[in-house]
């Protein structure tokens, strides 16, 4: 598996604060890459400066070999980054068909059709329902079927399982599996659900205060003392369900 | 379809033959105002872009109507396309604040411009002919003369359903997601890989065409154009027209635009309370029934 994306040193300061110090990571296709860590470790401002909704302060990124300027937010999808966000994001007066179809007739060529997309991700039944009137767990899975249609290379998604039902979770950790098998996509995945993490990820890395302070294959992160410290507790993570 | 044929030849035949040329005046109005709203619906209904220049912008095409008629002496039909043109350019400019300026600053800031354009029709006299205003002719199309209200309503009509069928055609297709995406939410379609600062400007370009083309109409339908008619006073009474309709409904832009085609008329001759009656109409709409009367008419739709 070849680096599609790298992020190397990069640092995004606020002022005083440093969110994201000396981050630096790679995404390749075909690998689900989660990143975890405890709530303000800087995971969220990560994807953000990935996909270019905020800048960063140093460092640098580079896709497929070549360094990535500071592009703003649409230029990045365009290069084929596309993301889900923490709070759902969706286009609410529009269906949920047509959020899709937003994004889909972008594309030349497209991966799927906007049936197969949500079909997928099982909003088959509510496609013409309006957006807004999803359930919560509905519109993250929608948020997912409309960052696919944009055929990316590279799908950030910002914690996609947070109020999914079990059902819906499964749905999600399945379909990762296929996009990266299937489309050979790289995946980085924000998320707290620990077993779904163990579940699909082929690699993760942990941040606490800014800082990644392990990368690695999951049971070898996951029992990691510094990661338990920090992040899983007192509790042994691998008896989690 | 058969319905709509019906709605089409009565509208044509009918008003030109019963009814006062007063009342024909009236539908004349009516119609520049269906433009108008419709076009600021786009904007603010449904791209949700909160610009307040539609005057201004009807304005322009007002004047560059009557200005290329009667200083260059163009035909009604060349000077169309031009006005429609000056006033798509020009809101299109003004789109690149809506770039980088939140809601509240667009808002300003286009009212501003509003103002700014005021004092220029009031002082460029050699141009505009100042506060005394400018005489606009009546169309004359291939010899014939449409000088009458009920002439100019046969004249008018077929284009400003022409305007609206392709209002439709915008609304429902690819453009017409994508504007209501930008509405909803930035950050998404910057994440499809649409700059909404391109989506932000094709919105206010085709706002300007449809003002530009009701300040043609108005300037040949009222024969008299001056700097008063172009103020903050049209912005407000279209915006109330498009609230009271219900914001992003085609439906509810000409409800709203007619039912204030007809208030306006009525209290013409008591300015304040004109205003007056837009708050209040306002404020009843917002009370009572939040999505406006095309919210109404929808909720009885789909009851079983």
């Amino acid at each position: 598996m070849s680096a599609l994306l790298e992020l190397e040193d990069v640092c995004v300061r606020f002022g005083g604060l440093t969110a994201v110090a000396d981050a630096t990571m790679s995404f390749a296709e075909g690998e689900v890459h989660a990143l975890i860590g405890p709530n303000g470790a800087g995971k969220s401002t990560v994807i953000n400066c990935i996909s270019g909704f905020q800048r960063r302060s140093s460092g640098e990124i580079r896709l497929g070999g070549e360094t990535l300027p500071h592009l703003d937010a649409a230029a990045v999808a365009r290069r084929g980054i596309t993301r889900s966000f923490q709070t759902p994001q969706l286009f609410s007066r529009l269906s949920v068909i047509d959020n899709v179809r937003v994004a889909h007739q972008r594309q030349r060529r497209a991966r799927l059709r906007v049936d197969d997309l949500l079909e997928l991700v099982g909003l088959t039944e509510v496609a013409h329902h309006q957006a807004e009137n999803l359930a919560y767990g509905q519109q993250r899975l929608l948020e997912v079927a409309r960052a696919l249609a944009s055929s990316p290379r590279l799908l950030l998604l910002d914690e996609p399982a947070a109020g999914l039902a079990s059902e819906d979770t499964e749905r999600l950790s399945r379909l990762l599996k296929l996009i990266v098998t299937q489309f050979g996509v790289a995946v980085m995945i924000v998320e707290h659900n620990v077993p779904l993490v163990r579940r699909v990820a082929d690699r993760i890395s942990v941040m606490h205060h800014g800082l990644v302070i392990a990368t690695g294959a999951p049971d070898d992160v996951l029992n990691d003392p510094a990661v338990i410290a920090a992040y899983l507790g007192g509790g042994n993570p691998s008896t989690e369900h | 379809m058969g319905a709509w044929a019906l709605v089409v030849v009565v509208l044509w035949f009918l008003p030109s033959r019963v009814l006062t040329d007063y009342q024909l005046y009236t539908f004349n109005l009516a119609l520049v105002n269906i433009l108008l709203a419709i076009g600021l619906n786009l904007v603010i209904g449904v791209a949700r872009q909160f610009a307040l220049f539609s005057g201004a912008l009807f304005g322009i095409g007002a004047y560059v109507a009557g200005i290329c008629q009667v200083r260059y002496g163009m035909s009604f039909l060349a000077a169309l396309p031009l006005a429609i043109v000056a006033a798509m350019l020009v809101s299109a400019a003004t789109s690149l604040i809506a770039w980088r300026a939140g809601d509240l600053y667009l808002a300003m800031i286009t009212f501003g411009f509003g103002e700014i354009f005021q004092f220029f029709l009031v002082h460029a006299d050699g141009l505009t002919n100042g506060p005394d205003g400018l005489a606009v002719p009546r169309p004359n199309i291939a010899g014939v003369s449409f000088a009458a209200p009920g002439e100019l309503y046969l004249l008018f009509l077929p284009l400003t359903v022409l305007a609206i069928a392709i209002y439709r055609l915008i609304e429902t297709g690819k453009l017409g997601r994508l504007l209501t995406a930008l509405g909803d939410s930035e950050p998404a379609l910057a994440s499809t890989g649409y700059d909404h600062r391109v989506v932000k400007t094709i919105a206010f370009a085709i706002q300007g065409a449809y003002a530009g083309l009701a300040g043609a109409f108005f300037a040949a339908a009222v024969g008299f154009i001056d700097p008063y008619s172009f103020g903050l006073s049209v912005t407000l009474q279209q915006l109330t027209a498009i609230a009271i309709g219900g914001l992003g409904s085609l439906a509810g832009a000409l409800v709203g635009s007619i039912t204030l085609t007809l208030i306006d008329r009525v209290l013409i001759d008591f300015p304040g309370v004109r205003e007056l009656a837009y708050g209040v109409c306002l404020l009843i709409v917002f009370l009572a029934v939040p999505r406006g009367l095309a919210g109404i008419l929808s909720r009885q739709k789909s009851l079983p």
